[in-house]
């Protein structure tokens, strides 16, 4: 029982570290073991180790330890060679043992690994001096105890190289010194200094391994690795009081219930409007108003905050993608160095949850097909090791994400000549199509999967599915390419899911909530300026072709009735086309809802939101509506 | 000992009524019945989801019973209510022409459908009671709320 | 084979105690100095594993004595014997180079596993 109500504590705690894990470890590969690192990655696997004891999981428990003795060999000074694939494996074990465990039991073995880590762990250390901590303690009656300290430090020198003291020898000298001190020394054999410090004035002598140990290794890093020392460890207790954890799904229930608060703030504000027109000479109205503004001022600022609350950094999200290159890079051959920026950058969970897909299939695209080969990217006078840029920018209404690399570029004579050989434009089409027209077909469906001709990566969405997937967020993607210079994608994103401005219309007899992030402008186009071309619709604003997608069309709603028609332009990134509805009712912010997985994805429907009267509006998502209305080749033919 | 074991074989029933059948629905899937109310319709959903509602802030499916398992139309009346269940961790509502009763019921009274019935909705039943003169069919509410097509589609989602 | 070992003191009942108690315990009493000055001289002659350095000593005190040594043989090895109270001089005679200590009045087995622990 107990344990059961433990289990999900530990499964996220679990993930937390796992991930800390494969990022100390990635970073091991790369710098060696430095001291703070291997402490973190010390402190990770320990705490793994327990509570996964204490649960009763035996295989972690003994992996995690094996792993621990390994750090701790690392910790006495050992370099890491060949240790990076041995814990990036033991990481991924860990990982399905931790996902067997919430599906009821560990299955997969450990003794290969734990054997293999022992094997490591036997083949001793390099230039044979480990680094470690002394503390001696002296007794009680010790006499002379500085003295004592000196003539121990003095021996302790004979033996080890003695780096540092606390408190130092000058202090010691001068009778600074209660019982105890602490020489920071390298030592052919650690374990002997116990013995040859051992003595009557001493009460205790302490060799441990040396967490913070400094060696020269770490000192050349530059400010990035210097930042990876370890925080003061009273700051960081004193951070965690202020910090609970909070589960997530309190924080969704919180957030409905904030939701409720601004729909009733905006019926209290309407009941209030309506009195005021009805009893003007009474001054009740005037302060059920100001009391409905207040309501609604305190409403905004709680439903501010638990947005804040439900924000996360976005290196949630970027802290897999060291990793997740690094293996593709091996598989592929290529070397590729990944540079994160903007880290801390917030967003709501949401966001972060959905942009994962998305983000990895561009980082996989620019590894796979971008990045050059290091001998041809020597050949071409490019450094070996491509660059893959992953940034994330605060921007006054969303987030930008960028993912760039400099790589070969896109070359679009062969994405033209492709879609030809495709069949989706004809030859002259596609030469008339300029460089950026003919980089944006990369998104066409027809297109982004046969492209994949190399895709080493097997499986995966095409670039369309890159590109609706953030256009279902409110988003947008764009992309530069320079050829033999590189490719990047910009993805738009908002700050929340949560809570959008929309526009509300009705359509055959429902409302529906469109996003204004996908609206650019409202027009109204009586019915004798719409043409037919074949099976699709068409208008004229402002001399340009304007394609009309029927939103009871895409949806299977009656069709419009009167004459009286509006359109709400938005734009699909270059495409702009138009959606038609019956009226636009008005426009607010909404709080955005899902439906829930019974229903699981509704094409078009991004969500919904509940009305000022309670009733729920579902939420259009114009990009899919366009797809849902026009075939493929049509697309193509209008795009 | 015995009343003990009676309790053990033992099941609780929200009873209620589709067309003239009573059907049984386990009441520990009942999270709760509330009164019909105004549903927002879902584009290309299965037909026999009606919509979506608000539940005190939460948007939950409707689905239709009586579509569910190719009834006529519904009566319409004041007596329709949506039965609130919870299953695999989501709510979802079923209408349903009216809520009888809760009642006990041994296990010993239910036998397996097919025994008794030729109807299309034994798919939905895992088994049936009788009740003096009447017969209890008991819903198989896993079944019931199958939708393989969206099942499939909210798989490829998360992949 | 027993080490060598120079006593300096300049109390001859410390220098017989010392040296009883050392060659009860195998070691070999190879010269004995009553101040710094003679110290350093008989080190020079006799070159012993081992110097035990009484401080307080007229002439040349035993921490000079210690520098002087130590600057002629860096590795000699000096155990000093000190008063209670002269912690400060013992702190010196360290710093200048000197191994260990044992503070007087020391029971014999002190004295003698300072020597082993200088000799190690």
């Amino acid at each position: 029982m107990q344990l059961q109500r433990l289990l999900p504590v530990f499964l996220s705690e679990a993930d937390e570290h796992l991930q800390a894990l494969e990022e100390g470890v990635l970073q091991l590969e790369r710098l060696g073991p430095t001291p703070g690192l291997v402490a973190d990655l010390f402190r990770s696997v320990h705490t793994l180790k327990g509570s996964a004891g204490a649960l009763g999981f035996r295989r972690i428990a003994e992996l995690a330890h094996a792993m621990e003795e390994v750090l701790e060999a690392l910790r006495a000074g050992r370099a890491a060679d060949g240790l990076a694939d041995l814990l990036l494996e033991c990481v991924d074990t860990l990982r399905a043992l931790r996902q067997e465990v919430s599906d009821g039991g560990e299955r997969t073995d450990v003794d290969a690994l734990v054997e293999r880590l022992r094997a490591w762990e036997e083949g001793g250390a390099k230039d044979g001096l480990h680094p470690v901590d002394v503390r001696v303690r002296l007794r009680e009656d010790c006499p002379m105890r500085a003295a004592r300290a000196l003539a121990l430090l003095r021996l302790l020198r004979e033996h080890a190289h003695v780096d540092q003291v606390a408190p130092p020898e000058e202090a010691i000298a001068q009778g600074q010194l209660e019982l105890e001190f602490t020489a920071r020394v390298r030592a052919r054999e650690p374990e002997a200094l116990q013995e040859l410090l051992a003595g009557p004035e001493v009460e205790s002598v302490r060799v441990m391994p040396a967490w913070e140990a400094r060696d020269e290794r770490w000192l050349d890093l530059g400010p990035q690795a210097r930042g990876k020392l370890p925080d003061d460890p009273e700051l960081t207790r004193r951070a965690s009081l202020r910090t609970v954890r909070v589960d997530v799904e309190r924080l969704d229930r919180l957030m409905n219930l904030v939701g409720e608060l601004v729909v009733d703030r905006i019926r209290f504000q309407q009941i209030a409007e309506r009195l005021r027109s009805l009893d003007r000479a009474n001054g009740l109205a005037q302060e059920l108003a100001e009391a409905a503004g207040h309501l609604g001022r305190v409403a905004g600022d709680l439903q501010a905050q638990v947005l804040k609350a439900r924000m996360l950094p976005i290196e949630h999200l970027f802290s897999r993608f060291p990793r997740y290159v690094r293996d593709l890079a091996q598989r592929a051959g290529k070397r590729v160095e990944v540079v994160l920026e903007g880290q801390d950058t917030e967003l709501d969970r949401s966001v972060i949850e959905q942009i994962g897909g998305p983000l990895m299939h561009l980082v996989r695209n620019a590894v796979d097909h971008g990045i050059e080969p290091p001998e041809e990217r020597q050949r071409l006078g490019k450094p070996a090791a491509g660059r893959l840029r992953l940034a994330a920018v605060q921007e006054e209404e969303g987030i930008l994400v960028v993912v760039e690399d400099d790589g070969r570029g896109i070359d679009t004579d062969r994405v033209r000549e492709k879609a030809v050989a495709l069949g989706l434009l004809s030859a002259e089409a596609a030469a008339r199509l300029s460089e950026e027209e003919a980089v944006e077909l990369i998104f066409h469906p027809g297109l982004s999967t046969a492209s994949q001709v190399t895709d080493v990566s097997g499986r995966g969405v095409g670039m369309d599915a890159v590109r609706a997937g953030v256009q279902a967020l409110g988003g947008s993607v764009e992309v530069e390419t320079q050829r033999g210079h590189g490719t990047r994608f910009v993805l738009r994103l908002p700050l929340t899911l949560a809570i959008v401005r929309a526009l509300l219309v009705s359509c055959g007899g429902e409302r529906y909530a469109i996003p204004l992030a996908g609206v650019q402008e409202i027009v109204e186009v009586p019915a004798e300026r719409v043409h037919r071309v074949g099976s699709y619709r068409t208008t004229l604003l402002r001399g340009n072709v304007l394609p009309l997608v029927s939103v009871h069309e895409a949806l299977g709603l009656p069709a419009p009735e009167g004459s009286g028609r509006f359109l709400c332009v938005v734009t699909g990134a270059r495409r702009r086309v138009g959606l038609w509805v019956d009226r636009v009712l008005g426009e607010g912010e909404i709080v955005v809802k899902p439906l829930g997985s019974y229903l699981g994805q509704v094409e078009g429907v991004s969500g919904a939101t509940i009305l000022g009267d309670g009733r729920v509006a579902l939420i259009l998502e114009p990009s899919a509506l366009v797809r849902l209305a026009l075939r493929e080749e049509e697309l193509a033919h209008v795009g | 000992m015995d009343a003990q074991r009676g309790q053990t074989q033992e099941q609780q029933l929200v009873v209620v009524r589709l067309d003239r059948e009573r059907y049984g629905v386990p009441i520990e899937h009942v999270h709760e019945i509330i009164r019909m109310q105004e549903v927002t319709r879902i584009p290309r959903a299965p037909s026999f989801v009606e919509g979506v509602i608000n539940l005190r802030g939460q948007v939950i499916p409707v689905i239709d019973l009586r579509r569910r398992f190719g009834l006529g139309a519904g009566e319409g009346n004041g007596a329709s209510r949506i039965v609130v269940v919870e299953m695999n961790g989501s709510r979802v509502g079923m209408v349903v022409d009216a809520v009888l009763e809760v009642m006990r019921l041994p296990e010993s009274a239910v036998v397996p459908p097919e025994d008794l019935l030729a109807t299309s909705e034994v798919g939905f039943l895992r088994g049936v009671a009788k009740q003096g003169e009447e017969l209890i069919l008991l819903l198989d509410l896993q079944r019931v709320l199958e939708v393989h097509e969206q099942r499939a589609l909210s798989e490829m989602q998360t992949a | 084979m027993s080490a060598r070992v120079l006593v300096v003191d300049d109390a001859l009942f410390m220098r017989a105690m010392i040296r009883e108690a050392l060659t009860n315990s195998g070691f070999q009493v190879v010269a004995e100095a009553s101040n710094g000055e003679e110290a350093v001289a008989r080190y020079e002659e006799s070159r012993p594993d081992v110097v035990t350095m009484d401080i307080t000593m007229p002439q040349m005190d035993g921490v000079q004595a210690v520098r002087e040594i130590l600057r002629r043989d860096p590795s000699a090895r000096i155990v000093m014997v000190s008063a209670m109270g002269q912690q400060a001089l013992v702190v010196e005679a360290i710093q200048a180079g000197a191994r260990d200590f044992v503070v007087k009045p020391f029971d014999q087995t002190r004295l003698v596993e300072a020597i082993r622990r200088a000799l190690r």
